[in-house]
């Protein structure tokens, strides 16, 4: 061959392979994109029943799914909801998920019209609700006709109905009164006609040592129902961010396993991210706390027993819909093994 | 000729600007006001409010503690001093003119050594504060002065009576399992019974009597 052809054979062979590189490159550059750090906003309490999500952003677990995750910490439930309606997909600084308790999340799902799904239970929690009475009120029936203390629309009023519902009883047979938790630490066994707080943990605990001998603990939560935190976002958020709620799922996982292992490393957080003093509360939190995400059949009876009670209150607006207030597909994907047979396809 | 003109035109440029350095130095002076920003603010906006940190720290979800030490916004000052110059009566105008006056004869230097005075001044006597604010892994404010506090209430939904009767009524025609039980003996066999025990089965839950 021609020394000239030659060269330009050879030259020829260089653009080739040039141009072959630059279209893998340019492939690949999606890829690359693909796997770029989403940022994701989620809002929630202080609560050690999210300590998953606190371990899970303390070990880098998040960024390890490629996940850039800000928490945003609220001091209530309804601040949350409140911030997280407020925005949307195109606002800037819009939250993503937030985590809530059950009867926000129901309550937030039918104001919405469904527009909101929860995709995970992060935690439960039975024996964080207490029941304190008197110490001469020693069985449920000992209620009946009594006055109870209760905040009204709370957890712990629920508590009370199931409790009330499984001996027999409804809120007909005793006194509600729509009281403060921290009332109980001020409650006037003397002169006061309280019989009973149904509450949260630590107003319990905190009781016990305020009041000594003369009150005790009549029941927990535990058989008769629990307090969830739920992890919800917006159906248009799943649409259009395939796979982060997944991705999401899968740190919280591992979160939720180094949180149940590294108790210390979880009430430290707590100290320095909140400027806690009293650890007492966290550790009570933290040994109560049932470490789910998943949404186990427990869950499906618990909802079934809150939306009959929400019913019975007047607060549920709609009927309710398993399937449109649970979107079990990220889980599904993600953790299947943490799904009840119910969510089955 | 050209002198003269020189040395009015000097004169009158002393003259129209004096005070203008204290009058441009002294609110650039401002002070900082934590109040102004909020949660999601931006580093800029914390930054152009308070200044730099004295200190920070580290937090575990990767995030940060910024402490700022800033010199009190006194806005109400500014607008008492406003309140001044309007009840400047003509003794305090004729001493203004002779500052005037001066102001010219030292080609402006008196006005200067006066507004570098206040300056001073102002930085050295301004009351001071501190405080801390947040910053999240998105380098967004997360909070101010103190993060929330742990073990926040637990949050309850809002009453509603016109809820609590929209399903009273619609209890009537649901499932007999769906109907409360206990409390008052027999469930009523009659529709409007049962829809007052419903309600007052609702009532009794809020506690309204």
């Amino acid at each position: 061959m021609n020394p000239s052809w030659q060269l330009r054979l050879r030259r020829c062979r260089g653009y080739v392979l040039a141009a072959a590189l630059v279209v893998t490159l340019g492939h690949g550059a999606p890829a690359a994109a693909g796997r770029a750090d989403e940022k994701v906003l989620i809002l929630a309490q202080p609560l050690a029943r999210a300590d998953a999500v606190w371990m899970a952003q303390a070990k880098g677990f998040f960024k390890e799914e490629n996940l850039q995750v800000t928490v945003r910490w609220v001091s209530s439930g309804n601040d949350a909801l409140r911030t997280f309606q407020d925005g949307s997909e195109e606002k800037p600084g819009s939250a993503d998920f937030v985590i809530v308790n059950e009867l926000l999340a129901v309550h937030h799902w039918q104001a919405t019209d469904g527009g909101f799904a929860v995709i995970a239970a992060l935690a439960r929690d039975a024996e964080g609700y207490v029941a304190i009475a008197r110490s001469e009120v020693t069985t449920p029936e000992a209620l009946k006709g009594k006055a109870v203390g209760i905040e009204v629309g709370s957890t712990g009023a629920w508590f009370l109905g199931e409790y009330l519902r499984a001996h027999g009883m409804s809120e007909l047979d005793v006194a509600v009164k729509p009281v403060p938790p921290d009332s109980i630490l001020t409650w006037n066994l003397d002169g006061d006609y309280l019989a009973a707080f149904f509450l949260r943990e630590p107003f319990g605990a905190r009781a016990l040592t305020t009041h000594g001998s003369r009150v005790h603990r009549l029941a927990t939560a535990k058989g008769y129902m629990s307090g969830y935190m739920m992890i919800g976002t917006r159906k248009s958020y799943l649409r259009d961010h395939a796979g982060v709620a997944e991705r999401l799922l899968r740190a919280l996982e591992k979160g939720r396993r180094y949180a149940e292992e590294h108790k210390a490393e979880v009430i430290q957080f707590a100290r320095e991210m909140f400027s806690v003093e009293d650890v007492a509360p966290v550790e009570a939190d933290y040994t109560s706390n049932e470490r789910l995400l998943g949404l186990d059949q427990v869950t499906v009876g618990d909802f079934d027993k809150l939306t009959r009670w929400m019913k019975e209150a007047g607060l549920a607006a709609r009927p309710f819909d398993r399937d449109s207030f649970f979107d079990a597909d990220p889980l599904r994907r993600a953790l299947p093994e943490r799904l009840a047979p119910e969510f089955a396809r | 000729m050209i002198r003269l003109g020189r040395l009015v035109t000097v004169a009158a440029l002393v003259f129209l600007t004096q005070g203008c350095i204290a009058a441009v130095a002294l609110p650039l002076l401002k002070g900082g006001s934590p109040d102004k920003l909020s949660v999601d603010s931006g580093p800029k906006e914390v930054k152009a409010e308070l200044g730099k940190p004295i200190a920070s720290q580290g937090t575990p979800d990767g995030g940060r503690v910024d402490t700022y030490d800033y010199r009190l916004d006194r806005a109400n000052e500014r607008s008492d001093a406003r309140k001044f110059v309007g009840t400047l009566d003509g003794t305090a105008f004729q001493a203004l003119g002779y500052y005037a006056l001066f102001n010219i004869v030292t080609y402006g230097a008196l006005d200067l050594a006066i507004s570098s005075f206040l300056v001073y001044h102002k930085l050295k006597t301004d009351p001071r504060s501190r405080v801390r604010i947040a910053f999240g892994p998105d380098d967004r404010v997360a909070w101010i002065g103190s993060p929330p506090p742990y073990g926040p209430p637990d949050a309850a939904v809002p009453l509603s009576i016109g809820g609590i009767r929209e399903s009273c009524r619609s209890q009537d025609d649901a499932d007999p399992s769906d109907r409360p039980v206990g409390g008052g003996g027999e469930s009523p066999k009659e529709p409007g019974d049962r829809y007052v025990q419903c309600v007052a089965r609702g009532f009794a839950m809020w506690g309204i009597e």
